[in-house]
């Protein structure tokens, strides 16, 4: 009899990890959260992390996004709660990227803390803190202000070779 | 007969040193692909992963690596590649 339930739900440990986009407000950020234990409650899973990891730089561009808001989870659940939780991430347009991944094929039967499951979001910074591209903190592409200079210098060259004529 | 004698010459014997797999021989060191920090260590400048000849990773910690990175590239932790 445990045999066979055992095949039928195998619960294992998955963790997720899915990036919102950075502009989302505390009130959504903590909706998703919601969300997300909501559906690992319903389909008959255990929440047993939820961290909120910040604004991150994104190696690459997401949805014409630069940064990222990094929430990670993990759970115990079957096949068929990730499906699930997947299928909803798919839904939220905040929800630029996610990623399961299996940690374990036994659920252990850990204690979870209360501490754990406390998610806690931060309100969007500042517009001006993205102002810059990344290449142009670096000095690849030209910055508005510099793009000014560049033409104060060739005005100066143009100077120079009518004083030179 | 000379001229295989004039071939071995050619062929000075190559200093390798060979390094142990970093994974190998520090238990404190983790494959993890939540953490970019290591993984960069093993991709080239272009983003690529370097062969495990010649970053002296062992096939078994290579396998794991190539699947870290993976993970690492899909949540943006890592680059595809730097040329975009």
């Amino acid at each position: 009899m445990a045999e066979a339930q055992k095949k039928e739900h195998p619960l294992r440990e998955y963790e997720v990890i899915y990036i919102l986009k950075p502009d989302v407000t505390k009130e959504v950020a903590e909706k998703v959260a919601t969300r997300v234990a909501d559906v690992i409650t319903r389909m008959g899973g255990t929440l047993t992390r939820i961290e909120n990891w910040g604004r991150r730089m994104l190696a690459y561009e997401i949805a014409h996004s630069k940064r990222g808001l990094y929430v990670y989870v993990t759970y115990r659940g079957d096949g068929a709660l990730v499906a699930e939780l997947e299928r909803n991430f798919r839904m939220l347009d905040e929800v630029i990227r996610f990623q399961s991944v299996k940690i374990a094929d036994e659920a252990s039967a850990n204690e979870v803390s209360s501490d754990a499951l406390h998610f806690e979001a931060d309100d969007a910074p500042a517009e001006e803190e993205q102002g810059l591209t990344l290449e142009q903190r670096l000095g690849l592409a030209a910055s508005p202000n510099r793009e000014y200079q560049s033409q104060d210098e060739l005005s100066d060259e143009e100077e120079a070779m009518e004083e030179f004529s | 007969m000379k001229q295989q004698d004039l071939n071995a010459e050619k062929e000075a014997p190559r200093k390798v040193r060979r390094r142990g797999c970093p994974f190998c021989s520090d238990a404190a060191m983790t494959i993890d692909y939540k953490d970019p920090g290591t993984l960069k260590y093993f991709i080239s400048e272009r983003g690529k992963i370097v062969p495990g000849r010649v970053s002296g990773v062992c096939a078994k910690h290579q396998r794991e690596l190539t699947t870290a990175v993976k993970r690492a590239r899909v949540i943006a932790f890592l680059p595809f590649t730097t040329n975009y």
